[in-house]
């Protein structure tokens, strides 16, 4: 059952642009986002302290589509959780928008992260009570958005990712793929200024992984702002950037060749 | 067999793996089984355990019931009405007879008064209880003019004297007559109630009237005749007297009990149906709350259940394992439930006035408690074992198979019955918490109920005039005099006062009042209770007078045809809007058809007991025209009322050296002896919603805490996607409240049903009363809220970095 609504979906996914005519592209600032400045992350377990992240200096800039690579464990993911608020550096300098995050508190952070950053997880995070609808809505509830407001918005991202027909469904009734684009419309419908997304095709089969970084590379195509943690080398080539990490520095940071 | 110990062995070796589970489980359900086993013990003496005596069913108890009786509708039967019966009756192989009599023993000690009964002969063979020492009484004992005779209780013998085995052929003075002493009854036998003296009843009733109506009868059914046909054709019997001997039998209809019916009113039935309904809910609670450790405990188990599965255990092979734990932890807390049980038979017993139950009614942890508990301990086992049992060798073999799978399906059953047995948790909770807000109200309402009279600085006591020198009514009149002008000039002494009746403990008459324009047929007037008083008992108690005035000295102490009467006896014989001031009456038995006049009218003031429903419609005559040889006297003193009561004895002693004084309580000790079962059923419904409420809060907060850490990752995207501490917070509270909200509800409707369950047994309080549904359901709420605030705190701490963690 699911392979056929699947394939009607992924059928249905080529043949509706998923930017349609009637959504106007977001025009690019250029601005810079989101700057970090001799960033570190130290690691304290027993006696034992490993620094994941050492002298990181990374700008983003409004409209960037980059990508974070490298091997497993050179600090990707805690890179990301930085740029997403969840963690904090053990030093150096963090701005969002030019205001500077490190002396936050934790319900400014929460309030950051609800309106200015969308995540796209590997393993989709959706919620397994809720059902498609309800975990789209979900950022723009906690931002305290009526009802009536909150729908409108759910359904239009909800196109976006050719998912508005599933609205009604449960996550576990959603094949993977599908749960992604269902994680991508949660993350973009609260219009936030950057979409954090880690390892977006690690949970998903080739096939899937590439309508995935499709409809990535569409989403920047209208205007998005992307930072994409990968290790897959396929994958990192969508970007127009691509950051290099090892042993939790920045190594490379270059521009993708089209 | 080998697979059972097998399962033992291993259901051993898993519980000892997970000791705080163990403790915790054990503890509940000790708390539930040990309440449930106390009750049933209660129960079981009361209600089910059969008497101690020969075939005990076949034991009727025989009454008289007059249709306008105030006395709770059932009265004595004559001694000529109890001969018509024993020689007409044709249902019962026997009939036996016997009535209350104090007794005194003046054998050279201390004079010392005891509860006696005169019996007939064969009451005790009856039964099928014989002395242990000498022997029954025999026929000729029994009748007219022969040699007195008595039995005494094993209790007497040991401690009056001294176990010596040749106080058989004693002669000793009972009540001043010198009776030989036949034998010794068993150790613990005191028929009817609480009785220490046994006489034999046709001397002392042979020449009683037909109106005189004194005699309590028993009598054993034929083999094959049932309760209804002797009852039928008692009734026919009763009527046929009625008919012969219209003036003393016409309204009285003869009706018979069992002999548990007779010892059970249907409140205390009631009482005891409503206790084990509590803890029948104490229990239940406890074993939702077992039920849900288990199903937090299966979930962790899942590989575990699992291997088992992929190793070839089959699915009952699984249930049954996991029912062997589950039964192993009630056996376990049936144990510490007999325990408590031991503990909570000792707290109740104490709680009781003393001698205040018939000896009949005695609990302990016997053999049939100890096999409910076993009873109870495997069905708790099964009924909190299966759900879970069923559930965790549901997993998906899979997915439970891969290490660190969840299941989110399964999951959502179990949360499902877990949020079901707590909303049932909290829905017990309510019922038992509102009962007991009822009760406890009803006793407090008690407390300040206006009894009519101020019952500060009274004191009371009993005393008893023995011997044949009393048998003279003009010489009992005349000694109670002397003690209460004794005891009235005792310093600190303001009024002093003596009736058969004292207010609160009982005593009076009652008779068919014909009033002086009745219209009623003989036999068809109301049955109203009346007592015969000295001079100053209105002044001595403080009761008022509405109208009219008191007895003077003389009327007091001679028989004056006067009475006064309260306002309700008043309207009951002349309607409402009559003035009984003038008007007359007469006592339907009194041959010598004296009219009283009525000279005084007081309030309803609460002489029956301060639990009364109904008002007091009585008539107070002087005491002249009821003498009695049991007497209580009243008095009210200008400071502590206990000081007196040295002083008070000594004064009656020294008017007569041979009186016993018994029963000393200031009138608000019998004030609260009149209502402290409302204390009781209030402190141990208490006891079992607040034990319930525990369970509940640990329930609550069991599974919040548990969903808590279930959900740690759904809370970490959630707080990535911009929820903060507080909004976590208030999902986690909410889920608690929710659940304490729908339990709530449920319980409202449950302790709806509850108060009219136990509407008769509450005094003073609506069983609707809004304040204690609405109090007990806020406390609930609260508390629930309470116990979701922890496991809400740990949530809103949760690191969102968990969502980037890999499942």
């Amino acid at each position: 059952m699911i392979a056929m609504t699947e394939a009607a979906d992924r059928l249905k996914g080529s043949l509706a642009p998923l930017d349609g005519p009637q959504r106007e592209l977001k025009k690019p600032t250029g601005q810079t986002l989101i700057k970090l400045e001799n960033v570190t992350k130290v690691f304290y377990t027993d006696e034992v302290e490993t620094h994941a992240l050492s002298g990181i200096h990374l700008e983003i800039k409004d409209g960037d589509y980059l990508s974070i690579a490298g091997p497993s464990g050179c600090g990707k993911s805690t890179l990301l959780s930085i740029l997403g608020l969840l963690d904090s550096p053990t030093d150096g300098r963090h701005w969002l928008k030019g205001q500077p995050i490190e002396t936050l508190k934790l319900s400014e952070r929460a309030r950051i992260r609800n309106r200015e950053i969308g995540f796209i997880f590997q393993s989709f995070n959706l919620i397994g009570d809720l059902s498609v609808q309800e975990n789209v809505e979900l950022p723009l509830t906690y931002r305290g958005m009526s009802a009536g407001d909150r729908k409108g918005k759910v359904s239009d991202a909800l196109e976006r990712v050719g998912m508005a027909h599933r609205a009604r469904h449960l996550p576990s009734q959603l094949s993977g793929g599908q749960q992604q684009r269902v994680a991508v419309a949660r993350a973009l419908v609260g219009e936030p200024s950057i979409l954090l997304a880690d390892e977006p095709t690690g949970n998903l089969d080739s096939r899937n992984g590439e309508q995935v970084m499709e409809l990535l590379r569409e989403l920047h195509r209208a205007g998005a702002t992307i930072c994409m943690v990968t290790h897959d080398m396929r994958f990192s080539r969508h970007a127009d950037r691509t950051v290099q990490l090892f042993d939790g520095r920045v190594v490379e940071d270059r521009a993708e060749v089209r | 067999m080998d697979a059972l110990l097998q399962d033992l062995r291993y259901a051993i070796r898993a519980l000892r793996k997970s000791p705080a589970f163990t403790a915790l489980a054990v503890v509940c359900l000790a708390i539930g089984i040990g309440a449930t086993t106390t009750i049933f013990s209660v129960v079981n003496a009361v209600l089910l355990k059969p008497f101690d005596f020969r075939d005990p069913s076949a034991l009727v108890e025989i009454s008289d019931h007059h249709a306008k009786s105030e006395a709770r509708g059932l009265s004595a039967l004559s001694y000529p009405n109890y001969l018509d019966l024993s020689r007409q009756a044709g249902s019962f192989s026997e009939m036996a007879a016997n009535t209350g009599l104090s007794m005194t023993l003046s054998d050279g000690q201390e004079p010392e008064r005891f509860a006696g009964s005169v019996v007939s002969w064969n009451l005790f063979s009856m039964l099928g209880v014989r002395p242990v020492l000498g022997r029954d009484f025999r026929a000729d004992d029994d009748r007219p003019g022969a040699a007195g005779t008595v039995l005494i209780s094993n209790g007497v013998w040991q401690r009056r004297y001294h176990s010596d085995p040749a106080i058989v052929g004693r002669a000793i003075p009972v009540n001043g007559r010198l009776c030989t002493v036949i034998g010794v009854m068993p150790p613990g036998f005191r028929f009817p109630a609480r009785q220490d003296l046994w006489i034999p009843l046709t001397p002392l009733h042979a020449a009683d009237a037909r109106g005189d109506r004194t005699i309590g009868a028993f009598a054993r059914l034929k083999r094959g005749v049932t309760v209804d046909q002797a009852a039928v054709e008692l009734k026919t019997i009763s009527a046929r007297l009625a008919q012969e001997h219209p003036d003393d039998n016409r309204g009285y209809t003869t009706i018979l009990r069992t002999l548990r019916e007779s010892y059970n009113g249907p409140d205390v039935t009631l009482v005891l149906i409503a206790m084990m309904g509590a803890v029948i809910c104490v229990l239940l609670v406890a074993c939702a709350n077992v039920a849900n450790l288990q199903l937090a405990r299966a979930s962790a188990r899942h590989r575990e259940i699992a291997i088992r599965s992929a190793i070839g255990a089959g699915r009952g092979r699984i249930v049954r394992q996991l029912l062997t734990e589950s039964v192993l932890i009630a056996l376990m807390g049936g144990v510490g439930g007999v325990l408590i049980a031991f503990w909570g038979l000792d707290l109740i017993t104490a709680s009781l006035p003393p001698d205040n139950l018939p000896y009949l009614l005695h609990w302990s942890i016997d053999g049939t408690s100890l096999l409910f508990t076993l009873a109870v301990s495997v069905a708790t086992g099964l009924l909190f074992g299966l759900a879970p049992a069923l559930q965790a060798s549901r997993g998906n073999l899979q997915d439970s198979l891969k290490e660190g799978a969840r299941g989110t399906g399964a999951g959502g059953r179990r949360s499902g019955i877990r949020n079901a047995l707590v909303i049932a948790e909290v829905a017990l909770s309510l019922v038992l918490l509102v009962t007991a807000a009822l009760f406890v109200r009803s006793f407090f309402a008690l407390q300040h109920v206006d009894p009519g009279f101020d019952t500060a600085r009274l004191m009371t006591m009993r005393l008893y005039l023995p011997g044949d020198v009393y048998k003279n009514d003009r010489v009992k009149q005349q000694r109670l005099a002397d003690v209460v002008r004794r005891v009235e000039a005792l310093p600190g002494v303001q009024a002093a006062t003596a009736s058969n009746t004292i207010v609160f403990d009982g005593g009076g008459s009652s008779d068919g009042i014909v009033a002086d324009d009745s219209k009623a047929a003989p036999g068809e007037e109301p049955v109203l209770p009346y007592t015969g008083v000295t001079s100053h008992w209105f002044r001595t108690l403080g009761v008022p007078l509405l109208q009219g005035r008191d007895f003077t000295d003389s009327e007091a102490s001679e028989s004056t045809a006067v009475a006064v009467v309260t306002q309700s006896f008043g309207r009951k014989l002349w309607g409402k809007d009559a003035q009984p001031l003038g008007r007359q009456f007469r006592l339907r038995t009194d041959s010598a058809h004296h009219a009283f006049t009525v000279i005084g009218v007081v309030p309803d003031f609460k002489l029956n007991g301060i639990d009364a429903r109904e008002p007091a419609r009585w008539a107070f005559l002087p005491y002249p025209w009821v003498p009695a040889r049991n007497n209580g006297i009243t008095i009210r003193c200008a400071g502590d009322p206990a000081r007196i009561t040295n002083l008070a004895r000594r004064a009656i002693r020294s008017a007569d050296p041979a009186l016993p004084v018994f029963g000393t309580l200031t009138m608000t000790e019998q004030r609260r002896l009149s209502f402290w079962q409302y204390g009781l059923f209030g402190s141990m419904f208490a006891v079992f919603g607040a034990v319930a409420l525990l369970l509940a809060v640990i329930g609550v907060y069991g599974v919040v805490a548990y969903g808590v850490s279930q959900r740690t990752h759904e809370i970490g995207v959630r707080m990535a996607l911009g929820a903060r501490s507080e909004d976590v917070l208030r999902m986690i509270v909410g889920q608690g409240a929710r659940l304490a909200g729908i339990g709530i509800v449920i319980g409202l409707l449950g302790a709806f049903g509850a108060g009219r369950a136990v509407a008769s047994l509450l005094r003073e309080t609506n069983p609707s009363d809004p304040v204690s549904f609405v109090v007990i359901a806020m406390l609930l709420t609260a508390t629930a809220i309470l116990a979701s605030y922890v496991p809400a705190r740990r949530a809103a701490a949760v690191d969102p970095m968990v969502a980037l963690r890999d499942e």
